[in-house]
């Protein structure tokens, strides 16, 4: 098998309303929980952008590489520079080794502290910017990628960064005692790494033993980035609680459950070109205080024990952003958004008009605007906006149309009974939604119960937690169950709808040669312009199939005091802390 | 009482050791798999998903895994969390004292609540005070901590700004959450001292106290008071183990450190380790509760005699 990037998902954003979610989830969650992790890059953002740059991917771009040394700092900081931020946090981190965490908490706190070989950000025009690598050169194959090194760079424990510093960093991740997560998933995708070869000290080989033309979008996330080798010498095992990097701030202290620290790096000079500037961070010292309830950390917003924190509940993300002393970040991310995935192997919903007369049946503006005030956008296509493979053709394959439903329940042969529900062959039409108590659906599938009974489908809900259910989907008792999968680049399809999947994560229990193959096309390519129609190709498939009802677009929702500027966010949405200000 | 003491020491042992055999099987037998939920996202092999396994020890029969668990946690090794990869003990040390000085200043505040409402309620039987005593020990009962802990933390962190809604460290950390935590186990103390007291009063010596002259506060104090605790000591020793379990909650809560945010991300995670340590220590902690409750029946009760 090879996939690739896809980085990872594990963890979990609970989180918004019960008190059972609270910890911090695990592991894999993704599902539902997912949180993902990673960041890491992603051509999407700019899709559209990205023929242009696509020189980028294959062979080699140089260019903007130096960051702008020196003096040609340009950027005024946004307020004024210095002093402490107080982020509050909802998850606690597992590690702070970003080559071994699977948890969002952990890379929102690293990609402060550790630099990538290779940048992606929103709000840029380009796919991929050089980060501690100047330019990159890719086989056609897709299985050679040889990167051009900056020198003069400094992990902060003054450890030279080098080849041999990729090289070791890349070594820990596939060093089975490292118990490595996300990273493992990016660097060696169904097994398909190779080796990593020091070529000089300032050129880095990595060879795959199959494409993989999604490693350029690993190498942009945080899971991949280079750590000091003499930090993994000396820490061993306890690294995780010793992050040694090149980035803008250094790691001063973890307090387990209670705050993560990190300080400004004043010999920071090396900052890829979007940020405009370069030279040390404007904040002193940055203090992730975790939180795990929602409802305190939007008390600890208000009453100023915090400068800004995320996954508020929508009640007080809109109270405390609407009357002008806060302000409300919507940032997009990338994946698959808040779904229904459809069991295609079990009856009814093995029928392809049962599908699509329930794509047809649900109700996504009245779900959103009800449970969320609006907080969210109402999903239409299989991937959030921002990922490649997006289109905007894929949001006008359902509408929501309720005739439109009934008339394809009854061309089916499902006939309306008194009481407006429907049968067959005296079999009622009836299905089976097993929720994740807590996971962000129990909202969600009570609303699309009443929408679906509207159209004659009788739908039962019963409730299963965390780890069990995957049991349970494994076995496909159900017709119906919530997803959601955080992910940079598109070939995460590969754990979502490849045949192979089926014992992971594709609880559709979808098998389709097609689909196979253009899974299978989209790791061959590299180029980000050449890969967009592939995987545009493969969702229009997935939701003409309709094997999954997408509800709303993912976003990382934060807030924050007015003074809070400057931010700049990962292809996956998180903040950037590099040029912010607090003052 | 020595021997006393030895028997009920022997039985603690016993009781954690079957603690330790029920946490491990339930564990064993809860559906999912740890190394799936490590590896996921992590597009695994199944050769790296069964390396994992086998580095882990999840190959061996569970018989095994089980004598290999005791054997090291006799040695005090309790294994290292899935999750974080750090060692278990060093984990849960680490967090102790937070939950413990959270549990204690709940304790303390449900006695010192309790004892208060009970009395007044007891020697004001009948009147207005009874009534309103009785009436906000039923809504401590009645109300859920975690509420009451986001109530607390509106009135007196937000709109009154007494004291900070998270963090650890400190007494103004500590009032919040210990009076969340403390306050549903003051109202069963004050009843149940309300009740006791009540009995108690009726009894001869109380009438004799009196007849003597006693000034009312001495019969109270030395001599109904006293005999009046011995339920209430039963049940306080009940409540820390309680405390304990609820500290889970109000921990989460408050963002406070404390062994109860590790047991939840570890059941979530299967972090069989984490949990069956954070489990041991709660349930050593419930029975040296228990053990110095019995242990303070022979000060408060010369009859009780321990043979």
């Amino acid at each position: 098998m090879k996939t690739d990037g896809i980085q990872a998902v594990v963890g979990a954003r609970l989180s918004r309303r019960s008190l059972l979610r609270i910890g911090g989830a695990v592991g894999g969650a993704t599902v539902l929980a997912g949180i993902l992790a990673a960041c890491g890059g992603s051509d999407d953002t700019t899709t559209a952008a990205s023929s242009s740059a696509s020189g980028t991917s294959s062979s080699s771009s140089s260019g903007a590489a130096s960051p702008s040394a020196g003096g040609a700092s340009t950027q005024a900081p946004a307020g004024e520079p210095g002093g402490k931020l107080i982020y509050g946090i909802w998850q606690n981190p597992d590690t702070l080794d970003p080559g071994v965490s699977g948890l969002i908490a952990t890379s929102k706190i690293d990609i402060n502290l550790f630099d990538t070989l290779v940048y992606a950000m929103q709000e840029t025009d380009q796919p991929y910017y050089p980060g501690l690598a100047t330019k990159w050169d890719i086989s056609p194959d897709a299985t050679t990628f040889t990167f051009t090194l900056q020198t003069g760079v400094k992990f902060h424990d003054g450890d030279p960064f080098n080849a041999a510093a990729v090289k070791a960093t890349f070594g820990h991740i596939m060093d089975p005692a490292s118990k490595s997560l996300s990273a493992l998933g990016s660097l060696n995708p169904g097994d398909s790494y190779g080796s990593t070869e020091a070529v000089d000290e300032s050129t880095v080989k990595v060879t795959f033993k199959v494409a993989n033309g999604g490693f350029l979008n690993a190498v942009s996330g945080i899971s991949l980035a280079p750590v000091s080798p003499s930090s993994l010498q000396k820490y061993g095992a306890d690294v995780g609680s010793h992050p040694v990097g090149t980035g803008p701030f250094m790691f001063k202290e973890w307090i387990k459950q209670d705050h993560v620290t990190i300080v400004k790096n004043p010999d920071y000079n090396w900052a890829p070109s979007p940020f405009g500037r370069n030279g040390a961070a404007y904040l002193d010292e940055i203090v992730f205080q975790i939180i795990p309830e929602a409802s305190t950390r939007g008390v600890t917003l208000q009453n100023g024990e915090v400068d800004m924190t995320e996954e508020l509940t929508p009640d007080d993300f809109n109270r405390l952003t609407s009357n002008g002393d806060f302000q409300g970040l919507k940032i997009k991310t990338t994946g698959m958004p808040y779904d229904i995935m459809i069991n295609v192997t079990k009856a009814p919903t093995d029928e392809l008009a049962v599908r699509q007369a329930m794509e047809f049946a649900t109700d996504k503006k009245s779900i959103v605007d009800t449970l969320f005030t609006g907080v969210y956008e109402p999903a239409f296509a299989p991937v959030d906006p921002t990922t490649l493979g997006f289109d905007k053709s894929l949001e006008s394959i359902y509408t929501f149309d309720p005739d439109k439903a009934k008339q394809l329940l009854e061309d089916a042969g499902w006939k309306a009974g008194s009481d407006g529900m429907r049968s067959k062959d005296g079999k009622a039409l009836e299905v089976l939604f097993i929720n994740l108590s807590g996971f962000g659906f129990d909202g969600i599938s009570q609303l699309m119960q009443a929408q679906f009974k509207d159209v004659g489908i009788k739908m039962n809900i019963t409730e299963q937690s965390f780890p069990a259910v995957q049991d349970t989907l494994h076995r496909g008792d159900h017709n119906l169950a919530p997803f959601f999968f955080y992910a940079v680049d598109p070939s995460f399809a590969n754990s979502i709808y490849s045949t192979e999947a089926i014992s992971t994560f594709n609880w559709m229990h979808y098998s389709n040669a097609d689909v196979d193959k253009m899974i299978n096309e989209g790791q061959q390519e590299s180029d980000p312009a050449k890969r967009a129609p592939i995987y545009i190709e493969l969702n229009k498939k997935i939701m003409n199939d309709a094997v999954m009802i997408p509800i709303y677009y993912k976003a990382v929702v934060l807030a924050a005091k007015k003074s809070v500027k400057g931010f700049r966010y990962t292809v996956n949405g998180f903040p950037f802390f590099y040029n912010v200000t607090a003052k | 009482m020595q021997a006393f003491l030895i028997r009920r020491l022997v039985q603690s042992l016993l009781t954690l050791f079957g603690v330790s055999i029920v946490v491990f099987l339930m564990l064993y037998f809860t559906p999912g798999d740890p190394v799936t939920i490590m590896l996921q996202g992590s597009n695994a092999t199944p050769q790296q998903v069964e390396t994992l396994r086998h580095q882990l020890g999840l190959d061996q029969p569970v018989y095994v895994r089980y004598v290999d668990y005791v054997t090291n946690a006799l040695q005090g090794d309790l294994g290292r969390s899935y999750q974080t990869r750090e060692s278990v003990l060093s984990a849960i040390l680490a967090q102790l004292p937070s939950t413990l000085e959270l549990t204690f200043a709940a304790l303390f505040i449900a006695i010192a609540i309790g004892l208060i409402f009970g009395i007044i309620a007891a020697i004001r039987r009948d009147t207005w005070l009874d009534t309103l005593s009785m009436n906000i020990s039923l809504f401590g009962v009645s109300i859920p901590n975690f509420w009451l802990g986001m109530l607390l933390i509106l009135a007196f962190s937000l709109h009154v700004k007494l004291f900070p809604a998270i963090g650890t460290g400190g007494i103004r950390h500590l009032v919040l959450p210990a009076v969340a935590l403390g306050w549903g186990y003051a109202a069963i103390i004050a009843r149940l001292v309300r009740h006791s007291l009540i009995e108690v009063l009726h009894h001869d010596y109380i009438k004799t106290a009196r007849a003597k002259g006693l000034v009312e506060h001495a019969v109270i104090g030395r001599h109904a008071l006293k005999n009046a605790l011995i339920p209430v000591v039963t049940i306080v020793g009940l409540q820390f183990g309680h405390m304990l379990a609820n500290a889970v909650i109000i921990e989460s809560l408050f963002a406070r450190q404390g062994i109860g945010r590790l047991i939840v991300t570890g059941i979530l995670s299967k972090d069989f380790p984490m949990v069956q340590g954070v489990v041991l220590f709660a349930a050593a902690g419930y029975v040296l509760a228990n053990l110095l409750v019995d242990v303070s029946y022979a000060f408060l009760d010369p009859r009780i005699r321990f043979s």
